[in-house]
């Protein structure tokens, strides 16, 4: 991802350097882990990321966030920095993947103690290989989620990530291998995946170029 | 009859991930957060700090960001991680 000193915190600085692999070519294309703020969701988010995707509508409204409106819920949070929202974007200015996280989570694996939580997490419906026949992008996700763990490191979090979703084989497939823990799913009916502090850190260290 | 997708290349696997609302169980009550005063990274990531460890706060209770400049912060940074023992990743 990101080729920065981590000992005087430069990373925490954005825009980051990261990587994104083109799923055609197979070639690394260097991207920035940027802010995300209200105005560029509106912009290059919503309408930019659900057309000419060559699909029908009925189709696209299957995803789970075809309604979500991201310039909504970061704009609902811009006062609390309890919320924190980034995106990857590519060389052409467009977004590959989005994230809205919270540094008020809760550990589900060690009561009491505290750690990042991602509320959303997308890649832009381009880079799926579920519903286009040519995705432009892969890394976004996982880039996002290493920024995740960063961010709970250097906020002596011990790089702890939780996360809750619908259950769903993609969800379980995906996260058991980004190295997250599943927590048995309770009442809610939803399932949670904890990045303990130890698989956090080796992610971090796999995935940030540290000088 | 459904079309049946030919996969020919691999694409980014992360699932839509987000639920309406945080559950309350994986979240934890942290007073200090709730503030529209910092805007630069370095200003929200301090003021962070100082929030999610309250030890750490009353060591540094006496903290004026805004009366800073930015060498000043960085310090008080280098500060707060080394109290709370967040090291260089080596």
């Amino acid at each position: 991802m990101a080729e920065a000193t981590a000992d005087d915190f430069e990373l925490l600085e954005l825009p980051v350097r990261a990587w994104l692999t083109h799923c055609d070519s197979g070639k690394k294309h260097e991207a920035q882990i940027v802010e995300l703020t209200a105005k560029v969701a509106k912009t290059k988010m919503g309408a930019a990321w659900w057309s000419n995707l060559g699909v029908s509508k009925s189709v696209r409204e299957q995803e789970g966030d075809h309604h979500w409106d991201w310039a909504a819920e970061i704009g609902k949070h811009r006062n609390s920095l309890a919320v924190e929202s980034v995106a990857v974007e590519s060389p052409n200015g467009d977004l590959q993947a989005a994230m809205i996280y919270r540094v008020d989570g809760q550990s589900t694996l060690e009561p009491g103690a505290g750690a990042v939580f991602i509320d959303r997490l997308a890649t832009a419906p381009r880079n799926r290989d579920w519903l286009v026949d040519s995705p432009a992008f892969r890394g976004g996700g996982t880039t996002l989620l290493s920024w995740a763990a960063y961010q709970s490191y250097a906020l002596g979090l011990a790089g702890r990530v939780v996360v809750a979703t619908l259950p769903s084989p993609r969800s379980i497939a995906f996260y058991k291998s980004a190295g997250f823990k599943a927590v048995k799913s309770e009442k809610d009916g939803m399932d949670v995946f904890e990045l303990e502090s130890a698989a956090a850190l080796n992610k971090i260290k796999q995935t940030l170029k540290v000088k | 009859m459904s079309k049946i997708r030919t996969k020919s290349r691999s694409g980014d696997p992360t699932p839509v991930t987000g639920v309406v609302a945080a559950p309350a169980r994986l979240l934890r009550p942290v007073p200090g957060l709730d503030v529209s005063a910092p805007t630069s990274q370095l200003d929200k990531h301090i003021t962070r700090l100082l929030a999610l460890h309250k030890n750490v706060s009353v060591k540094f209770r006496k903290v004026d960001l805004a009366a800073m400049d930015d060498t000043t912060k960085r310090a008080l940074l280098a500060s707060i991680n080394r109290v709370l023992g967040i090291e260089p990743l080596t």
